[in-house]
């Protein structure tokens, strides 16, 4: 039965046919190849599926990056970092990775991410004589940590549809996410140290003072964030709606948001939402029909005949998901396979929040991997540089993700330690 | 498909200008409805932890009624994305195709999507005969506004999806295709 689903879903979703619709035909031809085929259960589960409180954090999440670059707080976390860092030689790479971890941590989305930071960061750092390629792969291999840092709205959509805990997801995002940043600001000193770039004039102590008053209210968003979340103060859900208000009110103090922009930033969330939400209602039909299917019994079945090691088990579908987010987008990888997934994982003693992290990661590096990395695409309609011209500059990158995921892969305590420390 | 992007250099009977006109305050009343929803479903979920937080008590209403009106984000968002051919779609195949090629891919994927809504506007409206006069338990609001959303919903997308398959697939205007395009998802 899992072949008659994989193969149903493939065809169609490579025949073009939009994710959502692919996942009810293959949902629909599992349940009639059991006799069970009926609308009313389509029907049921995918409002179902949207009835959820737990989703409703995303449009929060959403909404809250949309607010946080029409408002102005991007444009003071950039000045922020710049004031202390920018003076260093190659000063402004380790600005587009500190501003990127803030970002990170007060958006859920890679994408959001890249496009905010390279609207800003690439025109400074090429005006600055820093090479464009280098510069915007920087920015796209500094986008990714978006979904990796809470609120991460692929983590979201992981625990909804498996049933881990979204805060549980989030605190063991943390730590990698920073490693991640902290990987990229050792690579980029390596890679440009022979070039010649200016650097920013050194900020002096008022100047600091200032940049910091002026970024204060933003920069401690992610703090409320992670704080509230750990001490239980609110859900996911609510984190979302606070975030959002929180910084529709300091963009209110920053005096840019004007109505028609906020009108702008409600119907882009409600278009992105409406995607993402019609997406993974549709996937809770046929998280439904493989649930009646035994579809993960059978594939723990044929995995297990495999290995049972979970340390192998773990490198062998690191593996396949890495290939899975050469070829498809984030949100319908983790929506198609974490349900299929999950039980093989838990039959082998694998710590679910552990590999929704992982899971999480390896499809974040997909998304700078070509032919389909949306991160890519964003970074080079930013810079006009062609996908083939980027992908040489982020390979320093890239190869240093892969290997951060083959190290947590063997060793998972770089996650759980500190998960369960912060959790 | 944005009706509103239409180019207005050509000259049109006032039949056609004024369906166009029609179909551009539907547009806008769609996206200012669900952006009121949105922005409603801010304030009813914000009040309530805040209450919760300051008072130690929340609305009980408060998490249903932010559910229905999600619901009808979710599908009203849904419509925006098909109009705009937003929907997630793994094109890495599909995209080499051209002209008539191309236009095959939209009549073939528009059909597949029309016929799934179909299933689903089908067994909403089972649903809705079955759970007619059945109040949501807490806010006693018809539990039917929430079936609506889906049925609604799925029935305007399959309008969009005839009506683009006819104007780019049929009629292989594709100088009038959206972009599609979608913002921050990932």
């Amino acid at each position: 039965m899992i072949w008659v689903f994989l193969g149903v879903l493939f065809l169609f979703l490579f025949a073009g046919v939009p994710v959502a619709a692919a996942m009810l035909v293959a949902a629909s031809v599992v349940l009639a190849s059991l006799g069970l085929f009926d609308t009313q259960v389509l029907a049921e589960n995918i409002i179902n599926g949207a009835n959820n409180f737990a989703l409703m954090a995303i449009p929060f999440f959403i909404l809250t990056g949309e607010i946080m670059n029409a408002g102005g707080v991007s444009r003071r976390i950039v000045d922020f970092a710049s004031a202390f860092v920018g003076h260093i030689r190659g000063g402004l790479g380790y600005v587009t990775v500190i501003t990127g971890i803030i970002f990170a941590g007060i958006s859920g989305s890679a994408v959001a991410d890249t496009a905010a930071l390279g609207a800003i960061l690439i025109p400074m750092m090429v005006a600055k004589g820093y090479k464009k390629d280098k510069a915007t792969a920087l920015v796209g291999a500094t986008g990714i940590i978006g979904t990796v840092i809470p609120p991460s709205i692929p983590m979201i959509l992981f625990g909804v549809i498996s049933g881990v805990s979204v805060t549980g997801l989030f605190m063991s995002g943390l730590v990698p996410g920073l490693i991640m940043g902290l990987g990229l600001m050792t690579l980029w000193r390596i890679t440009t140290n022979r070039e010649h770039m200016e650097t920013l004039p050194k900020a002096s102590r008022s100047e600091r003072l200032s940049a910091f008053k002026s970024s204060f209210w933003a920069l401690l968003l992610p703090m409320i964030i992670i704080v509230g979340l750990r001490g239980g103060v609110f859900t996911p859900t609510e984190a979302g709606v606070v975030a959002a208000v929180y910084a529709f009110i300091i963009s209110l103090f920053y005096r840019e948001l004007t109505i028609p922009k906020v009108i702008e930033v409600l119907i882009s969330t409600a278009k992105t939402t409406g995607v993402v939400l019609f997406l993974a209602a549709a996937a809770m039909v046929s998280a439904y029909a493989i649930t009646i299917a035994q579809i993960p019994q059978e594939l723990s079945m044929t995995l297990m005949g495999l290995t049972t090691n979970p340390t192998v088990m773990m490198l062998l579908i690191m593996a396949f998901l890495f290939l899975v987010g050469c070829v498809m987008d984030m949100t319908p990888a983790i929506l198609i396979f974490a349900p299929v997934l999950l039980p093989v994982v838990n039959g082998l003693g694998i710590d679910p929040i552990y590999f929704g992290v992982m899971m999480v990661i390896n499809l974040s590096v997909g998304l700078i991997t070509p032919p389909v990395g949306t991160v890519l695409y964003v970074a080079c309609g930013i810079s006009k540089l062609s996908i083939v011209q980027l992908s040489k500059a982020i390979w320093p990158y890239f190869t240093f993700y892969f290997g951060l995921l083959l190290m947590m892969a063997i060793f998972p305590p770089i996650i759980m330690v500190p998960g369960q420390l912060l959790r | 498909m944005s009706l509103e992007d239409t180019p207005n250099t050509e000259v049109v009977s006032p039949s056609v200008a004024r369906l166009r006109q029609i179909l551009k305050v539907i547009n806008l009343g769609l996206r200012l409805a669900v952006s009121a929803a949105i922005v409603a479903m801010v304030t009813i979920v914000f009040m309530n932890a805040l209450l919760r937080y300051v008072f130690r008590s929340g609305l009980t209403w408060s998490e249903e009624a932010a559910r229905y009106l999600f619901v009808w984000v979710v599908f009203l968002g849904a419509i925006v994305a098909t109009q705009e051919r937003g929907h997630l779609a793994v094109d890495l195949f599909t995209s080499r195709f051209k002209g008539i090629g191309h236009r095959g891919v939209i009549i073939f994927t528009n059909l597949i999507f029309i016929t799934v809504l179909g299933f689903l506007v089908h067994g909403l409206w089972l649903l809705m005969e079955l759970n007619a006069g059945v109040p949501a338990p807490v806010t006693g609001v018809p539990r039917n506004t929430m079936y609506m959303a889906g049925f609604a919903g799925s029935l305007v997308m399959i309008g969009i999806l005839i009506f683009q398959s006819i104007v780019l697939g049929i009629l292989g205007r594709l100088e009038n295709e959206p972009r599609g395009g979608t913002g921050a998802i990932e």
